[in-house]
């Protein structure tokens, strides 16, 4: 991506952000306060998230890869698992993803 | 107060993600004051380093930050708010913000709006200073594999994302989610496999069972 498509990515995208919670304020809640509506928007942060957590770790120019970056992920795992604050999540996901690239 | 260290670390996370992703420091901080929502800022950076197109980076960013626009909907009622105020409010309602003050007693109305304020205001603060720590930090690296940096970003999104796996449905739907958007990755240009999931939030939502 272009540095000026990198500043339109931005500012568009904080321009619609900005809109949706103005709008939240701004419309009477019954509108969207529709079930199926809040079922499908509740999802879509989960889909996404899963989405960008297999993307990012497995794929490299478009293949499907597996590298230190799913070993970091692993290890990452284990220690949400056991409860472990943000801080270590990253901190572990990133020392096991480093040490993978830098001795293998 | 106890909400500034996680979210100093996460924003400094952001911070290095934008540079990785290959953001300027000024470009990473702008998201952060402008759009202030922490996963969506991540999407868009995430599909930016992955070589996607402009509208799959916003498409990505948009459906995860409109969220807030529903907690906006939530707190419309709560705060009371007009003018400059609204639009102030309407800025800083995020996750944070929003889950503080539905967690106050509704009765009284002081305690929640004080907790929205306090801790929307306190988060932005917090968040911004710490892009700018994270992203010049990271600009001093050669490397970012080399560092863990690479490794670092998926697992902020597995650390956001975990909290939410609640049931047995929600972490198949997940996973599903996963294999879509790892399935398409070889035969889509960057940013679409991602975006291109929120099908199935369409089709698990549709129903209630």
């Amino acid at each position: 991506m272009t540095n000026t498509g990198i500043w339109v990515a931005i500012l568009v995208s904080s321009g619609l952000i900005f809109v949706a919670r103005i709008v939240g304020y701004n419309v009477p809640g019954s509108i969207l306060a529709k079930e199926r509506l809040q079922r499908i928007t509740g999802l879509i942060p989960i889909v996404l998230l899963s989405a960008l957590v297999g993307s990012q770790t497995m794929v490299k120019s478009g293949e499907v890869v597996i590298d230190h970056r799913l070993a970091g992920l692993l290890a990452g795992a284990i220690a949400l698992r056991l409860k472990g604050s943000f801080l270590i999540v990253l901190v572990i996901a990133g020392l096991t993803g480093a040490l993978v690239y830098n001795f293998s | 107060m106890g909400v500034a260290i996680p979210v100093g670390m996460y924003g400094a996370a952001f911070g290095a993600a934008g540079i990785a992703a290959g953001l300027s420091i000024w470009q990473t901080s702008a998201l952060s004051l402008l759009l202030f929502s922490g996963a969506s800022q991540f999407a868009i950076v995430g599909v930016i380093g992955a070589g996607g197109t402009v509208i799959a980076a916003i498409l990505a960013g948009v459906l995860l930050g409109l969220r807030n626009g529903f907690y906006a909907l939530r707190m419309a009622p709560l705060l009371g708010v007009s003018g400059v105020k609204r639009v102030l409010a309407s800025h800083i309602t995020i996750d944070e913000s929003t889950l503080v003050a539905l967690a106050q007693d509704h009765e009284k109305v002081e305690q929640v709006r004080k907790g929205f304020w306090f801790t929307g205001l306190g988060v932005f603060f917090f968040w911004n200073l710490f892009t700018v720590i994270g992203a010049l930090g990271a600009s001093l690296l050669d490397n970012p594999s080399k560092w863990g940096l690479d490794s670092a970003v998926p697992a902020a999104f597995l650390a956001l994302l975990w909290p939410q796996l609640t049931s047995r449905k929600l972490q198949l739907i997940a996973l599903l989610a996963m294999a879509m958007a790892l399935a398409l990755s070889p035969m889509l240009s960057p940013g679409l496999p991602i975006i291109s999931v929120v099908i199935i939030a369409f089709i698990a939502g549709w129903n209630s069972r």
